[in-house]
């Protein structure tokens, strides 16, 4: 894989040499076939039973079952193409990508918004874990990916959503004029994606430092928004699939920093590290330590970043 | 301010109407969602928190897209069920009329789009297809072969 040598530059500065030099081996590695069980068609139990009739399944994690990873040799579009896959009853979906979610663990007590849920993996793994219950608001930004969005959410059954299109920030705003809020937020936003680049090499060939500082200003512009419509005491998770400090540790000490918030503890059943406090000539809150950097070459997955926010105080 | 989609939930006579023709056709008398008609014969069921007036009260405000899932389109007399919720549990579990069981050979042909061709004597306007525990859509009676009515999208590439 090409990479720019400035994105070269700044993971030797992230890395320790030996490991960065796994994180560029590790792009080159056939990645896992993934996929979580829809438990709301189907148990875990009964789709294990079935697969295993034609693949090796694999459940890396005893905590959370549904997750699965198939070790068989696969023919192309093999996962997509199976009658199991058309009916719903499990998700294609990358390990990494299924971590926030279970950071945020929703309920069906929870009132719930994914607040840029386009293609949905994230938010039918949320309804799945609200057992279609409760209230849950998924948003994304234009229609093309509402389609997408919608399309998954129906081939889930997920039957507790409400699939709304607006810009992030102007759908906080909306709601928070109504004074409707929530328990749990999800603010997965858009973003360089340095994390993906086995899954889609070609983002190795649009690094730009430019498109990551704008990217910055909507991250935290986005979360800020969302902090105004949680309810004191609820929770927001704001991942990234990106390793760059700008979109991550940046955005979440700007908000330690500034409002009433308190950082969690993020424990995931993956190796990860923890968020770094100093990025080029910027020292960040010593707290967003507590987030954490998931990366390629600690699980062989694509790399992710998350970090849980409690409210404690309201926000003018 | 632009709705996209208006928030038409059933009331209780159009709801009771609606769970008649899906006990006549497939058994099934227990429809535990608040539901809405989204179009011509188009209903959706939604199993979320929200009451009617708390939808209502959103859709002033934001840009409600979709809610819930679609259950059923309604031509006439007959109702089709959708293939995507027919394998929910709570529907699963009830649908006993019917249905029409193929074979694991035919399973392939079957979820590839191809019909049925098997005659049938039953007056029923459409079946719900199954194999073993799975239910695999529905298919229009056409009496001489059954019409199959997957989803583009779900079926099986060759």
């Amino acid at each position: 894989m090409k990479l720019k040598s400035e994105f070269i530059e700044r993971m030797n500065c992230l890395l320790n040499k030996e490991e960065c030099e796994l994180f560029y081996k590790s792009l080159d590695k056939p990645y896992l076939n993934s996929i979580r069980c829809n438990t709301l068609k189907i148990s875990v139990e009964e789709l294990k039973k079935r697969l295993e009739r034609k693949w090796k399944i694999k459940q890396p994690f005893k905590e959370h079952p549904e997750i699965m990873i198939i070790e068989s040799n696969l023919e192309p579009g093999e996962i997509g193409k199976a009658v199991e896959h058309l009916l719903g009853y499990y998700y294609i979906q990358e390990v990494s990508s299924m971590m926030p979610a279970l950071v945020l663990n929703p309920t069906k007590e929870d009132n719930v918004l994914d607040l840029c849920a386009s293609p949905g993996s994230k938010s039918t793994q949320i309804a799945s874990m609200m057992e279609n219950k409760g209230v849950f608001i998924s948003n994304d930004l234009s229609l093309d990916r509402i389609r997408i969005l919608s399309t998954n959410m129906q081939r889930c059954g997920v039957t507790n959503v409400v699939i709304t299109q607006h810009e992030g920030v102007n759908l906080c705003n909306r709601l928070n004029k109504i004074g409707f809020q929530f328990t749990k937020i999800l603010v997965d936003v858009p973003c360089s994606g340095e994390g993906t680049l086995r899954l889609s090499p070609k983002t190795a060939s649009m690094f730009n430092l430019n498109l990551i500082k704008k990217l910055s200003s909507t991250q935290k512009s986005l979360l800020l928004n969302a902090l105004k419509i949680l309810k004191v005491g609820g929770e927001i998770v704001y991942s990234t699939c990106t390793h760059a400090p700008e979109e991550n540790e940046e955005i979440i000490s700007y908000i330690l920093n500034n409002f009433p918030v308190e950082i969690q503890e993020v424990k995931l059943p993956l190796k990860t590290k923890q968020g770094i406090t100093a990025w080029q000539n910027k020292e960040y809150n010593k707290k967003v330590e507590k987030c954490v950097r998931i990366y390629p070459q600690d699980n062989n997955t694509e790399g992710f970043f998350i970090a849980k926010l409690k409210k404690i105080g309201e926000i003018k | 301010m632009k709705i996209k989609m208006k928030v038409d939930l059933l009331d209780n006579t159009k709801k009771k109407k609606m769970l008649n023709m899906l006990e006549r056709e497939y058994g099934i008398i227990n429809l535990s969602y608040l539901v809405l008609e989204t179009g011509k014969g188009k209903y959706r069921i939604y199993s979320g928190g929200l009451s009617r007036e708390e939808l209502n009260m959103l859709a002033k405000t934001i840009n409600i897209e979709i809610i819930g899932a679609k259950i059923c389109k309604i031509e006439e007399d007959k109702i089709r069920l959708d293939f995507d919720i027919i394998n929910l549990p709570e529907i699963k579990k009830q649908i006993n009329k019917n249905t029409f069981e193929i074979s694991d050979k035919n399973v392939k042909q079957w979820m590839q789009g191809d019909n049925l061709n098997v005659k049938t004597e039953s007056n029923a306007s459409y079946f719900i297809i199954k194999n073993k525990n799975d239910l695999l859509g529905t298919g229009q009676n056409a009496k001489v072969l059954i019409k199959n009515y997957i989803p583009k999208e779900r079926r099986v590439k060759s």
